[in-house]
């Protein structure tokens, strides 16, 4: 509840102040920020999923033997991002896309073959942002809040030492794993310095988790996505542990070597950590009549 | 405004989580149909390789008798459709990660045809093979991927004794 009062007080707060904005003589200065940027820039995301890593870590330990190298999930990535923002100086409403390339990571067989690992990340992201005008504007900094659409794919594949890429292996750990669709949110800071005319630079530090899970269930997660049907290619029973949230289930490894797909688990949670983001943003549009 | 909310929390997400569990059947299903007919096993191929990955042998079995995909009728549901191998393929070619001793599946002798279950999943380029068996229902996947008059599936089966690896494709070209 007391949230709630808040949230709405916020919101309120905001609105009012949209509107003395807008409407009072003392924020014209403020009309030469209004309108739509185009922005671009650099991104670096860490990536911290507790259960990969410690799917990873049975992995090396159960495989030791037979590796060269280990397997080790990415803790970050970065790329280029892009985006449009509508901006009425205070608030910024905008949508930006990462075009990172996917995280790519392998462990290499003994034999020559290699256990080839691939992670795509969630691509698009909403957001809010209030910022506070500093030095007549010329600075702006503040607050941003995101949403994602917290999903993404784990693609496991052998690439065999006689040169051919296979998913499905037998081994349990094969395959192309996606999460479910939950929702995260982003919280953190902005900077905006105006350089010149209708160009300005965004730094923001954002952390991201996930606010709105779907429900969880033995059947909704990554369901048989660790399904082994490595019995059938005689290979010997060995035991990882899974990539998923355990405080979600009671049993926490599975049986590679094990038919017993039915029974084989669901795999849960999303990664969470920091992003930081530098962009370029060129005002595209102009609100203020005078600048046209 | 409270009442929206509790509306938007209670109904909406639920709906829109639920509906992008149906997608998933809808894709399988979409795919599926795009992938039923009848279709000749153009080649059949055998590699076997030795552990390191050094070619043993090679047998290649072309125009090896034909396949027929049928779609399940039940659209939108986790149900299997049919894989139906006819001609000198039969049980002895389906079932490369199968026991064939065990011998699973639906055959029909007189009208030398074999069949086994299977749900495509085309996000994840793979088949799963399900056969009946007696005691059990064997089950497998199996990599596919379209060509450009029909599709290709391939497995790898690892000997347990020399660890010799054997690398099975199928080509199918629709009729």
């Amino acid at each position: 509840m007391k949230k709630t009062l808040t949230a709405t007080l916020l919101l309120c707060c905001m609105f009012w102040q949209a509107k003395a904005q807008l409407m009072g003589p003392q924020y014209n200065y403020l009309k030469k920020y209004m309108g739509i940027n185009l922005i671009g820039g650099y991104a670096r995301q860490t990536f911290k999923h507790e259960s990969l890593n410690r799917f990873a870590a049975s992995f090396n330990s159960e495989f030791a033997a037979s590796l060269n190298s280990q397997l080790a999930i990415p803790q970050q990535f970065e790329g280029p991002i892009a985006g449009l923002e509508l901006s009425a100086a205070m608030f910024r409403f905008g949508y930006a896309r990462r075009l990172n390339d996917p995280m790519e990571f392998e462990a290499e067989y003994k034999n020559g073959s290699i256990r080839k690992m691939l992670i795509e990340t969630p691509k698009n992201t909403g957001y809010f942002d209030l910022l506070m005008p500093i030095a007549g504007g010329r600075v702006f900094a503040g607050m941003t809040v995101g949403v994602d659409f917290g999903y993404f794919r784990l693609n496991s594949y052998l690439h065999n030492n006689f040169g051919r890429d296979t998913y499905a292996n037998g081994d349990g750990v094969s395959g192309i794993f996606q999460s479910h669709l939950d929702i995260q949110g982003r919280f953190g800071g902005r900077l905006d310095i105006n350089l010149i005319k209708r160009v300005s630079i965004s730094l923001r530090a954002e952390t991201y988790n996930t606010v709105i899970g779907a429900q969880e269930t033995a059947l909704t997660g990554w369901r048989d996505e660790f399904y082994s049907d490595a019995s059938l290619s005689n290979v010997r029973e060995r035991r990882v542990y899974l990539a998923e949230d355990v405080s979600k289930r009671l049993n926490t490894d599975i049986t590679l070597g094990n038919t017993l797909w039915e029974y084989s688990p669901a795999v849960y949670g999303q990664p969470k950590g920091m992003v930081y983001s530098l962009t370029a943003n060129f005002l595209l549009v102009s609100f203020n009549k005078k600048d046209k | 405004m409270k009442n929206i909310r509790l509306i938007l929390i209670l109904f909406i997400l639920p709906a829109f989580f639920s509906a992008c569990k149906k997608q998933v059947y809808e894709v399988v299903d979409a795919e599926e149909k795009k992938l039923a007919g009848k279709y000749d096993v153009s080649n059949y191929r055998v590699t076997v390789y030795d552990p390191n990955g050094r070619e043993l042998s090679k047998t290649d079995n072309p125009n090896f008798g034909s396949i027929e995909l049928i779609m399940n009728t039940n659209e939108g549901q986790d149900v299997f459709s049919h894989f139906v191998f006819y001609g000198p393929v039969r049980h002895s070619f389906v079932p490369a990660k199968i026991n064939t001793g065990m011998f699973c599946g639906d055959q029909n002798e007189s009208q030398q045809k074999f069949g086994v279950h299977y749900q495509c999943d085309p996000s994840k380029k793979r088949l799963l093979i399900a056969a009946i068996c007696p005691m059990q229902t064997l089950t497998y996947y199996v990599d596919y991927s379209h060509t450009g008059n029909g599709f290709e599936m391939v497995t790898r089966v690892v000997d347990a004794s020399t660890k010799n690896q054997t690398f099975y494709e199928y080509i199918f070209t629709r009729k």
